[in-house]
């Protein structure tokens, strides 16, 4: 369902001395349901890949495809709307307006979709009692802890009942307690919903609740590991194969 | 690195931080210069002690105090909570309050010393060159024009006033806040969520009363006007206090209705409660700039038309037998010579009567033969001796119930009213303008007992009254020659005259007004943009994080559209509105709104012009934003 070809992206000009090659022909396929971790050490090209991949970064060379559609081939407004209709997402700092209390954060995206009340409200109620925030609902996000404010966010992504989510190290920003929570709610999606998460992380522990993990270094993907035992074991297998990169490395 | 040191290194490094706040501050002060430049002008002091001016005058300075104080009061603001996250890490790395408090009162004084010599050097400069603009239109003469120090004084101090009341509040407040709340500042959300609709009750009840009592009082105590004024705004700002609040309330009940503008209604909930002091101070503004101005055409154009009126002759004069004598033959050549030629003139016997009036007040009249009246009326009454006509020489809806007499006795003689007449026929010239039109053998009559009360009113027509300025001044100069000592009531009145001093002195109202309007016109314009751009990095913020779920631009352009027209014509619709509410009750005391259809001609014109004029800035505005806004996203 995702295809990346030969993504190069490169900052500043291109073959001139000081231009910095972020990505270099990175290729990539990612099937439906998938839950894969993207890792690496710091300024290996993480985040790049995934804003690429997401939409809001345009590769220097290559093409991004999702469900068949070239996603840089689209103009900003025809890519605005595949990435509210087709894409989730999940940021380290939530990404929620403070102007909104968190309902209306959550329905945001059906929102900007024109979708009809009841079936908002529907939705809503299905997704926050699925993830335990019923209570906060009427809450600004200054007013709840890091751990709701993301389960908020996951809400959000989910909405549109998208095909595929990309989280931005979405327990950079918590306790160990709450990024637990949050990594199981999006063990959930998957298991639940069959949605592909994409996620880009430096942590071991986040990433150990994926299927499959991606190394990236100086750019390019450098391995994978795929989990076939317990999640213990895969962790371990995760740290192994930071450490032969030269990533960070915490226990579990 | 001393404590001054880190001040000046601090100010470097937010160099354009201080620039907004430092321009915000000079824009204040020129502001005020300008305004008092015209308050304080010789002229302008003049017309205050003949014409009632600081009445006129009193609503818009009051509605400038405000503004100064909202607007520098705001930029204080504006500059402080952009720091107060600055001061919470510097009170978390161990800087005392005192020492903030310190820094504060350093940085104040620096920028209220350069606003105060940048905004009094252009408001110098502004006032000349819009003095240069009036005086080149030949509107205004060249004595027009001074700068005194009066009018740096009253600037200096009113803005020093100001500013350091808005210094003080924000240390005491940052003494006060918690070190927690600093740092959280830029995060937290300052939502009303109480619900105190009966304010919003009150205002509208004020509102009310205060429009209904200056229409019921208006024309017998015009000057109840400022008085009015104060709880119309008060009810105004009352109303807006509530309503924003209760309208997203009543809308959110309606989530269909609420989903739809979901970005706009929490924008606007979330700004209320400046939006409040914001909205009201711009419809008081615009208000009180549509209202003059529609007054000032008004007057403008209504003196013009009153000068012909009241002055049914182009020049006039008395004549008795000492004053003002001149023969028939010299008055015609002195006009000839001038290429004016009389081309009417009416020479009027009266006998003027002195009588004790009530309260032993002495009243004129002026007697009157029925043959010089039927000439001056082209009438052909006949009156017996015992018979008087009351000619009143007076437009009739000035008199009332005044001035009409039943009977007359004068001397021997005990006169009954056979007619009335209360016409403006005459330009008014003596002491009266009561006339006892009687037979001619009573006229004779009278004149040998009171020969010395006889005079001549000379009513002239000359070929072109507009051209005339030189003919009668050469006549008064004339008329001096003889006899230097002349009183007043001995002075020849002119057409012309009268018209080139109401010139004067409209073209002054008109200076005054126009300059007090463009000062609103930018005022309220400056203000509804720096609202809209004060917090723009939360706005770029904001859309930020719209665009990575997918807001489209399209829908980015719909939303800055619709927050910058609410922002703009709301207070232009209200200010309109109760303008014309108040246009409405001041032309009570003229014939109330259905005889002077004139006013609300002009009335559209002005709002029209106003509508127009803040379209080309919502334009402007809306532009400039959405500008910003897509590069900094398409950037990011």
């Amino acid at each position: 369902m995702l295809e990346v070809k030969h993504v190069t992206k490169v900052y500043g000009e291109m073959n001139i001395e000081n231009a910095v090659v972020a990505l270099n022909d990175v290729q990539l396929s990612v099937k439906k349901g998938e839950f894969i971790a993207i890792m690496g050490p710091s300024g290996s090209g993480k985040t790049t890949l995934l804003n690429i991949m997401s939409g809001i970064d345009t590769p220097t060379v290559g093409e991004v495809m999702i469900h068949d559609e070239n996603l840089h081939a689209m103009n900003k407004e025809q890519q605005a709307i595949f990435r509210r209709q087709q894409i989730g997402f999940i940021f380290q700092d939530f990404n929620l307006l403070d102007s909104l209390i968190m309902k209306d954060n959550i329905l945001l995206p059906m929102i900007l979709e024109k979708k009809p009340v009841d079936e908002m409200e529907r939705k809503f109620t299905e997704l926050v009692e699925l993830f335990d925030i019923e209570l906060i609902a009427n809450k600004y996000p200054h007013e709840v802890s890091g751990g709701q404010k993301q389960r908020a966010a996951i809400c959000r992504s989910l909405v549109n009942e998208p095909s595929i989510i990309f989280a931005d190290e979405p327990t950079g920003n918590l306790d160990s307690k709450n990024a637990a929570v949050v990594m199981e709610s999006l063990e959930k999606i998957v298991n639940q919903f069959r949605t592909t998460v994409l996620l880009v992380t430096h942590d071991v522990f986040a990433a150990s609740y994926c299927n499959k993990v991606l190394f990236i270094k100086d750019g390019a993907l450098h391995s994978y590991i795929v989990k076939k035992e317990n999640r213990q074991a895969f962790f371990n297998q995760i740290v192994d194969n930071l450490t032969m990169i030269g990533g960070k490395v915490h226990d579990i | 690195m001393t404590f001054n040191a880190i001040v000046w290194k601090m100010i470097r490094v937010n160099f354009k931080r201080y620039l907004l706040y430092l321009s915000c501050n000079t824009f204040a002060i020129l502001f005020l210069f300008l305004f008092f430049s015209i308050y304080y002008n010789d002229e302008v002091e003049r017309m205050k002690e003949t014409n009632s001016f600081d009445t006129v005058l009193a609503i818009p300075a009051a509605a400038l105090v405000l503004f100064i104080i909202f607007f520098i009061q705001y930029a204080h603001q504006m500059f402080i909570k952009k720091r107060t996250s600055e001061f919470g890490l510097f009170m978390a790395i161990g800087m005392s309050p005192n020492n903030i408090s310190r820094l504060l009162i350093l940085e104040s004084f620096v920028i209220s010393i350069i606003s105060i010599l940048l905004g009094l050097g252009f408001g110098a400069l502004f006032s000349k060159l819009s003095f240069l603009v009036f005086s080149y239109f030949s509107m205004l003469n060249h004595a027009f024009f001074h700068i005194s120090f009066k009018m740096f004084a009253h600037t200096t101090v009113i803005f020093m006033c100001i500013f350091w009341a808005a210094v003080a509040f924000s240390i005491v407040q940052i003494r006060h806040q918690t070190l927690l709340t600093s740092l959280q500042s830029k995060r937290v959300i300052d939502v009303t969520r109480t619900n105190k609709s009966y304010f919003g009750v009150i205002g509208i009840v004020l509102l009310i009363l205060s429009i209904l009592g200056l229409y019921i009082t208006y024309d017998k105590q015009g000057e109840l006007l400022f008085l009015w004024a104060l709880p119309s705004f008060f009810g105004l700002y009352l109303l807006l206090s509530n309503a924003i609040h209760s309208v997203i309330n009543v809308i959110k009940g309606q989530p269909s209705l609420y989903f739809r503008s979901i970005l706009l209604f929490s924008s606007l909930e979330q700004k209320q409660k400046k939006l409040t002091s914001l909205l009201t101070l711009a419809s008081i503004m615009i208000m009180i700039t549509t209202l003059y101005c529609t007054i000032t055409l008004f007057t403008t154009k209504d003196e013009y038309d009153r000068i012909l009126v009241n002055n049914p002759s182009d020049i006039v004069y008395i004549e008795n037998e000492q004053i003002n004598n001149i023969s028939k033959e010299e008055l015609f050549q002195l006009f000839e010579q001038q290429n004016n030629p009389i081309v009417n003139l009416q020479t009027i016997p009266i006998i003027e009567i002195a009588k004790d009036d009530y309260y032993e007040w002495k009243s004129y009249y002026n007697i009157l033969s029925i043959d010089d009246y039927n000439a001056l009326t082209n009438e052909k009454l006949q009156l017996d001796e015992n018979e008087f006509v009351l000619f009143i020489n007076q437009e009739p809806q000035y008199i009332g119930d005044l001035g009409t007499i039943a009977t007359f006795e004068m001397d021997q003689f005990k006169l009954t009213k056979k007619h009335e007449n209360i016409e403006l026929i005459l330009t008014y010239v003596g002491q009266s303008t009561t006339f006892i039109v009687v037979h001619p053998n009573v006229w004779q009559q009278v004149l040998e007992e009171h020969s010395n009360a006889l005079y001549y009113q000379h009513h002239i027509h000359v070929a072109d009254w507009k051209n005339s300025l030189l003919a009668v001044e050469q006549l008064q100069q004339t008329f001096k020659q003889t006899n230097p000592e002349t009183s007043k009531l001995f002075a020849v009145s002119s057409k012309i005259q009268h018209y080139t001093q109401n010139k004067t002195e409209n073209a002054v109202l008109f200076y005054l007004l126009t300059f007090i309007s463009i000062l609103f016109y930018f005022g309220v314009f400056i203000l509804l943009y720096l609202n809209l751009t004060a917090d723009i990095e939360l706005e770029l913020s904001k859309f930020e994080k719209l665009y990575k779920i997918g807001i489209t631009k399209k829908e980015i352009k719909r939303k800055l559209s619709t927050e910058t027209f609410i922002l703009f014509f709301t207070p232009t619709l209200l200010g309109i509105v109760l303008a014309f509410l108040y246009v409405v009750g001041m032309v009570q005391d003229i014939g109330g709104i259905t005889n002077n259809l004139d006013i609300v001609v002009y009335f559209l014109l002005m709002s029209g012009i106003y509508f127009f004029i803040q379209f080309c800035f919502f334009l402007y505005t809306k532009g400039k934003l959405f500008t910003k806004v897509w590069r900094y996203l398409s950037n990011d």
